[in-house]
């Protein structure tokens, strides 16, 4: 038996150690759901549990490894889905107690592709409500809470998927990210988030919140278990229009260690604020490592970069409110206040200034383009500030007051209206004890680069095995 | 509504269009504090006008069926 807890144990870990029938996906599951059951009156990570349903599917999967039907990596694994992800037989509620009682007939794409790789899915994970906002609020269900510090937001909108996978209650989870939304509570959490290129992962049987800027993905605490997770889950899917038939790699194959050969591009309008001094730092301290371990470092500037919230504010809004108009107009006054004012706001986005939107998209993704042509990556923090406070509507940073929502969203929405694939990798701790991200995107289906970056600098550093005070 | 500006509009029109848009507008103050943030939108969105995008046609999602 290893003498590192299962329930913190790496994908990557426990994957050779089920195969070899060292241990069994019951002890792994066990080991989950007991670590659940002392977290989650501190956390709130799920809104659904199914225990009974997770050990039997873990006895199954013993079985089935036992007669030599070992389906890879990720078989009898622990997962968690965030509850927008449609689960067959299993309620999907999207966050708001509208959908409490709706159980879907039909697994989403993700859903069946963990399942045939043998994963058992403990439960469905707390989200900010219709995954429209970057906090990790919902009234409904309860506040997420920071594993490193329960007063503080996990982020979001999945912020269960970071809660749950900071604290060691899943090994592997899914978010969905729109603006930000895996990468941000990865970033806050102390996790690694990956936001796949746009087409790569199916958004088949996922609530919609913007259809052109929804992309699902894995949040974990390693790099190697994002690519174990991307093996399973991407690739072409006849349910969903937009998946790409681009080949899919081995994204283990990118993992080496090395980063030498490598440009990336440090975008200085990043870091022009507002963003707390500390949090540039361990970005700056993070890139530094990279140029350490051979990667080329070089400046580069993306004008652009001031429409970035204009952009996906109106395409956002006006695709959210599309989604989600027939509850806005009948039961409103049962969503979370703030999902509902930003719904209505909506409804005030002409169709000319939609179109504008997905004009300027396209000229903010050329301006992209054209520097991911001399770099290979692109690299800032996620995030400028760590976990603000639970419901704190403004942070201070450096005596500026600055709405939460937009800073938040700050760098990430740029990765949303590009496509781009990007990852959030943990890169410290400030003084108040919580963790920072290091971002690091790449070109579109160029997942690999982003994770050979990632895992080199993860090689070389010891954040992700930093564990909660739980 | 104009498409070619973001300009404001009056909380008359503001309330006008609420309605139109299937609202309930019975709320003078919930009204107000949606047409204060909507005006507050409505100026990030006159920011897109500073961009050249005459060279950029926007996606569609339409495919046309192949059979």
């Amino acid at each position: 038996m290893p003498a590192q807890e299962l329930h913190y144990m790496s994908a990557w870990e426990l994957s050779g150690l089920i195969r070899d029938r060292e241990i069994s996906p019951v002890d792994v599951v066990d080991a989950c759901l007991d670590r659940i059951e002392a977290t989650e009156p501190t956390l709130n990570s799920f809104i659904t549990l199914i225990p009974e349903q997770a050990r039997a599917a873990a006895r199954r999967a013993e079985q089935d490894i036992g007669r030599g039907n070992y389906r890879g990596p990720l078989h009898g694994i622990p997962v968690g889905l965030k509850d927008l992800f449609h689960t067959a037989g299993v309620r999907t509620t999207s966050g708001t107690r509208i959908y409490d009682t709706h159980v879907p007939t039909q697994d989403c794409t993700v859903a069946t592709r963990f399942s045939e790789a043998g994963a058992i899915l403990l439960g469905k994970l707390n989200m900010h409500p219709l995954a429209f906002g970057p906090t990790g609020e919902n009234a409904d269900y309860g506040h997420m809470h920071n594993p490193w510090n329960p007063e503080r937001i996990t982020g979001g909108s999945s912020g269960g998927s970071g809660s749950a996978t900071a604290a060691g209650q899943c090994t592997i989870t899914m978010g969905s990210d729109t603006g930000g939304s895996v990468r941000i509570p990865a970033a806050l959490c102390g996790i690694v988030g990956l936001k796949p290129t746009y087409g790569r992962v199916s958004r088949a049987g996922l609530t919609p919140l913007s259809w052109c800027l929804d992309h699902p993905g894995p949040m974990v605490r390693t790099v190697e278990d994002a690519a174990l997770t991307m093996n399973a889950i991407a690739g072409p899917d006849p349910r969903d229009h937009v998946t790409a038939n681009v080949p899919v790699p081995d994204y283990t194959a990118a993992l080496t260690g090395d980063v030498r050969g490598l440009r990336i591009g440090v975008v200085k309008e990043y870091f022009d604020g507002p963003i707390d001094s500390q949090v540039a730092n361990l970005a700056h301290r993070a890139i530094g490592v990279l140029g350490e371990l051979g990667a080329e470092i070089v400046e580069v500037s993306l004008p652009m970069f001031q429409y970035a919230q204009a952009i996906s504010n109106v395409i956002l809004s006006a695709e959210a409110t599309a989604a989600h108009r027939d509850i806005l107009l009948s039961d409103g006054d049962k969503l979370y206040p703030q999902v509902r004012d930003r719904l209505e706001e909506g409804l005030f986005i002409s169709a000319g200034e939609y179109l504008r939107a997905q004009q300027a998209r396209q000229v903010f993704c050329r301006q992209v383009a054209d520097l991911l042509k001399n770099v290979d990556l692109l690299a800032g923090p996620v995030e400028p500030v760590t976990a603000p406070v639970i419901l704190e509507r403004r942070i201070d940073i450096d005596g500026e007051s600055v709405p939460a929502v937009p800073l938040l969203t700050r760098y990430t929405r740029v990765y949303n209206i590009t496509g781009s694939p990007a990852i959030s990798v943990p890169c410290g701790f400030a003084d108040d004890g919580l963790p920072a991200g290091l971002h690091l995107a790449g070109r579109n289906f160029d997942e690999s680069t982003v994770l050979r970056a990632a895992y080199a600098y993860q090689q070389a550093t010891d954040w992700h095995n930093q564990r909660p005070p739980l | 509504m104009s498409t070619e500006s973001a300009a404001e509009f009056s909380l008359d029109a503001f309330l006008r269009m609420a309605a139109a848009a299937g609202l309930d507008t019975s709320d003078a103050e919930r009204m107000e504090d949606l047409h204060r943030r909507v005006q507050m939108m409505r100026s990030g969105i006159s920011s897109l006008y500073e961009i050249d995008v005459s060279d950029a046609e926007s996606p569609s999602a339409f495919i046309a069926a192949s059979e």
